[in-house]
């Protein structure tokens, strides 16, 4: 019973030193390994046994990138102003080995380094600067870090802004400034479209004046030169009167004449007007008349017949045979 | 039987019980360890099904037997090592080896940097201008050794064996 409970004993030991004695790495890790607090080897990934009591996993190392979050903080730029800025940094170690044992907590100097350095390149740039060129901060936090870390095997793949915070009052400054700008857009595009309509209309106006003076102007022609025709055919006319009258008798116009003023005498009888018109009607000169259209009526047929009884109206000239 | 542990079992029963348990365990707690100390009591049931060994040796073969079956995987696993798909997992400046990236600050006195993919790395090697193209050809820790490319390729190729 003694002899079985001291191989029991002795086969949980064999289990457990084995048991201690496999490392099983998984993908994505390395193991440093030490000899009596040594550092002799990185383990990979996959099935290792290093027997113990002589050799130890000393720190398992992530081999994949990782982000460290840098927390928000309060940095004043170069023209003092306060922002609080939050950042990433992405990391990946290529050296196990010197990340395990050439610094002592890897994350927090990561972490502090990237802090301080976020610090210095932003505090040496005007607040504009720093909310329109990330780019720009990223890479030279990165330059920066980089140099740094390369002492413990890990490089530093990103570093990103995530956030920038100006101050509420600086925000409100910035939304009334852009405002303003594009008021001041605005208002110039209004302006302009005035002016463009202006210069339009006046155009306008200038073009119709020129247009209607160029109308005058032609219909001015054309009115003279219808006075001039109208005057040439009253002149032809009046020749041809005064040629017919020079061929002709002066009797024959006399007749023509009174008769026009009979018929204007009719006309104001049968006007819808009032019937009672006052005229002087010199009667002498009316008997005169018959005498007239008397001596006519003899001097055309040769003959004594009876006068007609038209009265030419008053003030026609008469034409008296000497 | 000599009573004690088994009771009144027969040790190969016992031994083949342990193993189908280990085994289990193996599976519920995934650390390839059990596995081989499984094998092992499956190993002393057989030896304790052809041998008549007393009850206070079988434990003592079952630690033997571990040690063996441990030895034998680790053998076994040196024999055939896993071939992963990707043997550059996890070494990413392995994986940079061989490409061509463009130098972003210009590489005088042996020091400078390089664009890859969105980040920078810093390089040595022998003197180049900004904008030129260079080939990595290896590393150094987390810096990149190049060499100058005489033609100038429009995009930066890939790796070899990555098309």
């Amino acid at each position: 019973m003694d002899l079985i409970t001291f191989t029991l004993f002795i086969a949980f030991l064999v289990i457990f030193y084995l048991a201690a004695s496999v490392k099983i790495v998984r993908q994505g890790h390395r193991y440093t390994i030490e000899r009596f607090g040594k550092f002799t080897e990185v383990a990979s990934p996959g099935f290792n046994l290093y027997p113990a009591f002589f050799y130890r996993v000393g720190r398992r190392i992530n081999m994949m990138e990782q982000v460290i979050d840098v927390p928000s903080q309060e940095i004043i730029t170069r023209d003092n102003a306060m922002v609080s800025v939050d950042a990433v940094v992405f990391f990946q170690v290529l050296d196990a080995a010197k990340a395990a044992y050439e610094v002592s907590n890897l994350s927090v100097a990561l972490l502090q380094l990237s802090t301080t350095n976020l610090r210095t390149v932003m505090g040496s740039m005007d607040l504009d600067e720093t909310l329109s060129k990330r780019d720009e901060i990223n890479a030279r936090l990165l330059s920066v870090v980089d140099h740094a870390t390369n002492a413990w095997g890990v490089k530093i793949t990103r570093v990103e802004i995530k956030d920038i915070r100006p101050p509420q009052d600086i925000v409100n400054a910035m939304a009334r400034q852009m405002k303003a700008e594009r008021e001041k857009r605005a208002n110039i595009l209004e302006a302009e479209g005035l002016k463009s309509s202006e210069v339009l209309r006046a155009e306008g106006a200038k073009q119709s004046r020129i247009l209607e003076a160029e109308g005058r102007r032609e219909a001015a022609f054309r009115d003279a030169e219808a006075r001039e025709r109208e005057a040439q055919a009253e002149a032809k006319a009046t020749q041809m009167v005064s040629d017919a009258i020079a061929g002709g008798n002066a009797q024959a116009i006399n007749y023509f004449i009174a008769q026009k003023y009979v018929e204007a005498v009719e006309k104001f009888a049968t006007s819808s007007n009032a019937k009672t018109i006052l005229f002087p009607v010199e009667a002498t000169q009316l008997i005169g008349t018959l005498g007239g259209i008397g001596q006519l009526a003899r001097e055309a047929l040769g003959t004594d017949e009876p006068a007609r009884t038209d009265r030419p109206p008053a003030g026609v000239p008469r034409t008296r045979t000497p | 039987m000599i009573g004690g542990l088994f009771g009144d079992i027969h040790p190969s029963i016992f031994w083949g019980i342990l193993a189908v348990i280990l085994a289990a365990a193996e599976l519920l707690a995934p650390g390839v360890f059990l596995i081989w100390v499984s094998l092992a009591a499956a190993l002393t049931a057989g030896a304790v099904l052809l041998l008549p060994i007393g009850e206070p040796f079988q434990w003592l073969a079952f630690a033997i037997f571990s040690a063996l079956s441990i030895s034998g995987g680790r053998l076994w696993y040196l024999a055939r090592p896993v071939e992963p798909e990707d043997p550059l997992l996890n070494d990413r400046t392995a994986r940079l080896i061989g490409r061509t990236v463009v130098v972003t600050q210009a590489i005088s006195h042996g020091e400078g940097r390089v664009r890859v993919d969105d980040g920078s790395w810093p390089v040595s090697g022998p003197d180049a201008s900004t904008g030129s193209y260079v080939r990595i050809t290896g590393v150094a820790g987390s810096i990149l050794t190049v060499e100058p490319v005489p033609e100038t390729p429009g995009i930066a190729s890939l790796p070899p064996g990555q098309t």
